[in-house]
């Protein structure tokens, strides 16, 4: 496990080695690589500037990938973060899964990349050519629809109403026992009427 | 003495990077309604009716605290507390 909040961060390919090393039965080790582009909510922006709570950003990022290991089995996690100003382009966040199988290590990722962007004492500030803006997270939805790739933007009460009966269905089927503060992902995957030849997945 | 540090768009909004109080309330819940009082017009940045609002953090010496019983939290002389915003990194 290795967790970094600061002004440097490890080169991802440094980071994959290390965790490659850790244990023969990695099968799959899954990346994610955050960089600062330059367009932001129709604003254009000059450099990024992170603040932290350096302390208490580790101990929370320590205990969420302890929580993600277990919750999914992996082998190793390791998330970077930095602080202080980024220019275009450049690496602000690294978070590496290894686990025996993909799938465990993708779904893994998903959910560490929303969660470390909001669970740490880490703040972003936009620079921006108009003005210097914080970014400012909202709790995190109960209901997430993206169609081909697109979020669906939905109300609160929407996301509650579609949240509570996917799960009214889900915890009647057999072998299905919900606590309550699962992660639930449905996929569908609808061939379209005038496409006979590929799959349109809808997730 | 017991001193708060606020972070990010709070700290901004107050104007300050830190506040010293030398009373010594006895529990974190006694501190945040000390704070209120100190704030005055601005307390609606951290608070909503009685309690903190969603998505504010709470830090104790460098750990964060669960919110849902503040009146058992007890302070001691010296203590820092970080008053933080709901995450944005990434």
């Amino acid at each position: 496990m290795d967790v970094v909040v600061g002004e440097k961060i490890s080169e991802i390919s440094k980071l994959i080695d290390g965790i490659k090393k850790k244990s023969r039965n990695i099968g799959a080790i899954i990346a994610f690589i955050g960089v600062v582009r330059e367009k932001s909510r129709g604003r254009r922006v000059s450099r990024l500037y992170y603040e932290a709570q350096e302390n208490i950003a580790r101990e929370v990022l320590g205990k969420l990938i302890a929580q993600i290991r277990e919750k999914y089995g992996l082998i190793d996690v390791a998330v970077e973060h930095r602080t202080g100003y980024a220019d275009i382009g450049e690496e602000v966040l690294h978070i590496v899964c290894a686990s025996e199988h993909r799938s465990e290590a993708i779904a893994a990722i998903e959910e560490l990349i929303d969660r470390v962007k909001i669970e740490a004492p880490i703040w972003k500030k936009e620079i921006t050519t108009t003005g210097e803006y914080w970014v400012r997270e909202r709790e995190p939805p109960r209901l997430r629809v993206v169609i081909d790739g697109s979020e669906v933007p939905l109300n609160p009460f929407v996301q509650k109403i579609i949240s509570k009966t996917i799960l009214a269905m889900l915890s009647t089927l057999r072998n299905v026992s919900l606590k309550g503060d699962e992660r639930v992902v449905v996929k569908v995957f609808s061939s379209g009427k005038n496409n006979s030849g590929g799959t349109g997945e809808k997730e | 003495m017991i001193t708060i540090r606020f972070y990010a768009w709070i700290r901004e909004k107050f104007g300050i990077r830190e506040l010293r109080i030398d009373k010594k309330p006895q529990t974190l819940c006694d501190l945040l309604q000390l704070l209120r009082g100190e704030i005055g017009e601005k307390a609606d940045i951290l608070f909503d009716g009685d309690g903190i609002k969603g998505g504010i953090m709470i830090g104790i010496n460098n750990r964060l605290v669960r919110l849902d019983r503040l009146e058992d939290i007890y302070l001691r002389d010296g203590d820092i507390i970080d008053i933080m915003p709901l995450g944005s990194g990434g």
